[in-house]
């Protein structure tokens, strides 16, 4: 499990160890006077170095002994610390002795990095007076950095801006200030210059946090309001959230309420983390840290929700709460039909940590028993799958993603469809309507053009553009969610040499003229092959994944042949020819140990494959839609 | 009988690591070819030295067959003859001599010699008969050499064998075919024909990789293969392994041990030998640092480990370097199964029958799964209930892969 490592940041045989650092801490903390607390997040556009300078924050204020350092502390996730990217967010609390001699308590609050997850960093900066936004000296002003600039403005928050990678050879700093305050209007004069890397200008920038970031408000005397940040999963003590209080203060053993979920629980335990916890008896107005809720349902605690006491609690909640609302949806299915029951509970023991993810029973003629499981977005959906596969032992194949379609019938009833193969007959779809994004995309202006045709290709209509510098256009465009989760993103990249940066918000829906694509092995249709694409382009979308499946799925011992088809009309024809030769000729005494394991290696590769009638088809076949391009 | 019981090795191979020239497809560790700094002629008598040990210890009572394989048997020159006549001193009850040759040194001298010392069959290399194809593929001989060699060992009393192989660089679907009935007609009594197999560390393969050579694709290969047992039955050469096509009585009788699970003692580097648990322990008396196999392992698979010069330097077994694989009586009977599987005959009934009580309702089950797709039929007799078809010959992986599946567990290292 992902969380095991957070469990092994607190051993739980070192109690002794965590109450003696607890007692010193406790009194070092009620000591700093809530106009020494300073609350703020990181943000950056993906791989400009926001996990590095977390780094060297936490190495330079001691807050993590040598010793224990990793990079990437605060991603506790393998797949976290792997891609370089932040999924959960993290709080830690850093004791800084400024160069006035006094100390500070710094709360960094750590946010996801990616577009999926843009709802849970509103929420990590409403828990923040202030966001150090990291700029590439190299790179610039790219589409997060100004999405997430506009979440921290929108915020209220003060912005500390830190020019990263100041060691490169390419790092232009005067530039890309020059860029920050065209682009996002931000005065950069006093920008901070730093490398994650070598850690010069971390104590600039520590300094500048002290003396930029106001100090929170909020009155320990008001009704409680405190905000959920995150929360996770622990199975000794069900869901810990991390929250930041407004108003009032949380005590340990306080009778305390979530007001949008209504559910009454008891503060077990609160505290601040370092990352290691280190557990108080107060957590006051403008404080962050945990509180252990001993709740066991996760999907009771959001990000976003407001805590608050059981009796005399706060009359409103905390603005800006929504519900998590997955918008992509694939079929996850077990390679192995007897692990059904295993994808269940993986999925039951995932959800604990990740509410966003929904999920139900699917039935497919060609998988057998698996889930349609919902996503925030398309890396949510990947990293989901490898901590399934990962954490628990499971070999999966997962169907290409589609999203949301509302299907009005001709009989006035409006279908949630999620799965093409829950299309009705076309007979009775009056029209159907499907997501649509409102899509930023920056790029230098020699990659406009290319923008331009890739994303008219998409079905992307062009709203307009901004010249953000001479060296960054920003364009707007309205872009069918559908299109974005097969290859625009890896296209966008490619054709802009990886220039362009995208950020994308769901605006609503809109009709468009869809039809069902259909393929067929050996003459069966296989449901799990199906998808939904308009109707202007199944036919050459037909044949471009016919050819994809040929080259797929591997020579059987008869011939396949691969029809798509919409409704009754072939478009695209072709086949698999059958295998003429697989055999080990030369096997003598040498060699039978050896072609033994010729054997296994080829069995493996088989048992990954599904057998869809007595058709073997690889488990990326089913993504094969998202590969005609290539 | 008694050698089974006993579980003595039945077959001998003694590997002869020296190639004058590495062909260009051929994948061999190097410490199993060419071994630089080392003499033929020593390595010769390092392998008499330990033969003469073994026999000392009476290990070689019970081999009716020995091989001398490669390598190039021929490069010995004149110590071959001389290793031969030490295999028959120290097997007194023979059936079968084979030393591979190949067409450049297989002199009409030399086969003479080997001859006269008690070898009865040999097996020629002859892989293609078209010039330009054994140039691309680094053969340092020509078809010619190789038809003289053929007619000269025919002529001098031999078996002759000749190998040939499919998906030669440049060859057409019929080349094989030609070149098999041309092998026949010159005197040769068995036929073995295997496709090419590239491997990405090999010249070839590089050339491969770097398309700076086609080879014929899947389909044309299999073309080749099936028109070339089609000449060779209506020539009196029928089919009784995967690879290998034998007039009446003149298949290799060594060669059928390795599928039908009698026991073998190779020696030389990369010498494969597989024993049952008996002569294990017996031979471990002779070599002290092989591992002790625990009692369940029934099947022991051995890789000799040392190299060329090792072995001249000191030949004695006791300072032989194996490295040994074990495997419970499941394993070796799912092995059986995949090697049975690979002779026309079929499997035998002992072993169906060892295979219904050990492996039980999923050896039937693999069984009717094999009938049903058509690659596995009924036998021809009582001692051997079921054959692989007619269209299997080609497909035979997939019948290898469901026997193989059937261990019920892995074979373990054991050094």
């Amino acid at each position: 499990m992902g969380y095991a490592n957070r469990m092994r940041i607190v051993p739980r045989l070192h109690v002794a160890a965590i109450i003696i650092t607890m007692s010193a801490h406790d009194a070092y903390s009620t000591q700093i006077p809530r106009e020494r607390v300073r609350n703020f997040s990181i943000v950056a556009h993906i791989d400009h170095g926001k996990s590095t300078i977390s780094d060297r924050i936490l190495e330079a204020t001691h807050t993590i002994e040598d010793r224990e350092m990793t990079s990437q502390v605060l991603d506790t996730m393998d797949i976290e610390r792997e891609r370089g990217i932040t999924i959960k967010s993290n709080a830690v609390r850093l004791f800084y002795e400024a160069d006035d001699g006094l100390t500070y308590a710094l709360n960094l609050i750590d946010t996801p990095g990616h577009v999926d997850f843009s709802y849970e960093v509103s929420r990590s900066l409403a828990a923040c007076e202030g966001a150090v936004l990291v700029v590439d000296a190299t790179q610039g002003v790219e589409a997060q950095t100004v999405s997430n600039a506009l979440l921290a403005m929108n915020a209220d928050l003060e912005i500390v801006v830190a020019i990263n990678k100041i060691d490169l050879p390419s790092a232009e700093p005067e530039r890309i200030k020059e860029e920050v305050e065209d682009v996002l209007a931000i005065p950069s004069d006093d920008a901070v210059l730093v490398s994650g890397k070598t850690g010069e200008g971390i104590h600039d920038l520590l300094e500048a946090i002290v003396a930029e970031v106001p100090p929170p408000g909020g009155s320990d005397d008001a009704p409680l309001a405190a905000l959920v940040v995150d929360s996770w999963f622990d199975a000794y003590r069900g869901v810990v959230a991390i929250v930041r209080v407004m108003d009032g203060c949380i005590r340990a053993r306080d009778e305390l309420r979530l007001m949008a979920s209504d559910a009454p629980f008891d503060a077990e335990e609160v505290g601040f983390r370092q990352p290691r916890e280190v557990p108080l008896r107060t957590l006051g107005a403008g404080e962050v840290g945990y509180v252990v809720t001993g709740l066991k349902d996760a999907a009771l605690v959001h990000a976003g929700d407001t805590i608050t006491s059981a009796e005399h609690g706060a009359a409103e909640p905390l603005g800006g709460y929504r519900e998590a609302k997955p918008m992509v949806f694939c079929g996850l299915f077990p390679t192995d039909t007897n692990d059904f029951e295993a994808l269940r509970d993986a999925l039951e023991r995932l959800t604990l940590n990740d509410p966003s993810i929904s999920w139900e029973p699917e039935t497919s003629v060609a998988l057998g028993f698996g889930f349609r499981v919902g996503f925030l977005g398309l890396l949510h959906m990947e990293v989901v799958k490898e901590r399934l596969e990962r954490e628990f032992d499971l070999d999966l194949v997962a169907t290409a993603p589609s999203v949301d379609y509302h299907v009005h019938t001709t009989k006035g009833t409006v279908l949630d469809v999620k799965s093409p193969k829950d299309l009705p007959d076309p007979s009775s779809i009056a029209f159907i309507e499907e997501p649509i994004l409102k899509a930023t995309v920056i790029v230098p202006p020699d990659y406009v053009g290319a923008v331009m045709e890739l994303t008219t290709e998409h079905r992307g209509v062009f709203e307009n553009m901004v010249y953000l510098s001479e060296r960054s256009v920003e364009m707007h465009w309205k872009v069918p969610l559908s299109e974005l989760i097969l290859d625009y993103f890896d296209q966008l990249k490619s054709r802009t040499k990886g220039y362009a940066s995208l950020d994308y918000d769901i605006t609503g829906y809109e009709e468009a003229d869809l039809v069902k694509l259909d393929i067929l092995l050996a003459g069966d249709p296989v449901d799990a092959l199906s998808f939904i694409i308009p109707r202007e382009r199944a036919q050459s979308m037909g044949h471009d994944l016919a050819v994809k499946l040929k080259e797929i799925i591997p020579r059987q011992l008869f011939e396949v042949p691969i029809q798509a088809v919409v409704g009754s009309h072939v478009v695209a024809r072709t086949n698999v020819k059958a295998r003429r030769k697989d055999v080990l000729a030369k096997c003598y005494g040498g060699d039978i140990s050896r072609k033994r394991k010729l054997l296994e290696k080829q069995r493996e590769g088989k048992k990954r494959m599904k057998s869809i009638g007595k058709v073997d088809v690889p488990q990326e076949a089913f993504m094969a839609i998202l590969k005609v391009g290539e | 009988m008694n050698a089974t019981l006993s579980g003595l090795p039945e077959a001998l191979y003694l590997h002869i690591p020296f190639c004058r020239a590495r062909c260009s497809y051929c994948d061999f560790e190097s410490s199993a070819l060419c071994e630089a700094g080392v003499s033929p002629r020593r390595y010769a008598d390092a392998l008499v030295e330990l033969l003469q040990a073994l026999r000392d210890r009476g290990f070689l009572g019970a081999c009716r067959t020995a091989y001398l394989g490669g390598g190039t048997p021929t490069i010995l020159g004149d110590a071959l003859p001389r290793v031969i006549a030490e295999v028959r001193k120290a097997t007194p009850c023979l059936e079968e001599v084979t030393f591979e040759a190949n067409p450049e040194s297989a002199t009409r001298e030399l086969l003479d010699k080997a001859r006269a010392a008690g070898a009865d069959r040999v097996s020629i290399g002859v892989q293609s008969l078209d010039d330009s194809i054994l140039s691309r593929i680094g053969r340092i001989h020509t078809a010619d050499e190789a038809r003289r060699a053929i007619a000269q060992a025919a002529d001098l009393g031999f078996r002759v064998s000749a190998d040939l192989m499919a998906g030669l660089p440049g060859e057409g679907v019929e080349d094989l075919s030609r070149d098999a009935l041309e092998v026949a007609s010159l005197g040769t009594t068995h036929v073995s024909l295997y496709p090419l197999e590239v491997h990405p560390s090999t010249p070839l393969g590089a050339r491969v990789k770097a398309k700076a050579q086609r080879l014929p694709d899947e389909d044309e290969v299999a073309e080749s293969l099936e028109i070339a047992q089609t000449s060779l039955s209506k020539v009196g050469f029928a089919r009784y392994e995967v690879a290998s096509f034998a007039r009446a009585g003149e298949e290799s009788h060594h060669n059928l041990r390795y599928w039908d699970g009698s026991a073998y003692l190779a020696l030389g580097p990369s010498g494969a030998s597989m024993l049952p648990k008996g002569a294990y322990d017996a031979l471990r008396e002779v070599i002290p640092a092989l591992p002790e196999a625990p009692r369940h392992l029934q099947r022991l698979r051995l890789t000799c480990i040392s190299s060329a010069e090792r072995m001249v330097a000191d030949p004695t077994l006791a300072s032989l370097d194996f490295r040994v694989e074990g495997m419970g009586e499941g394993a070796a009977i799912a092995e059986d199964l995949m090697l049975a599987a690979r002779c026309t005959r079929g499997i035998p009934a002992d072993l169906d029958v060892r295979a219904k009580r050990m492996l039980g309702k999923r050896y039937e089950d693999s069984c009717a799964r094999l009938v049903e797709r058509g690659l596995l039929c009924e036998g021809e007799d009582e001692a051997f209930p079921l054959r692989p078809t007619q269209a299997a010959w080609l497909l035979s992986n997939e019948i290898f892969g469901e026997f193989w599946a059937l261990t019920p567990d892995e074979p373990v290292m054991l050094a």
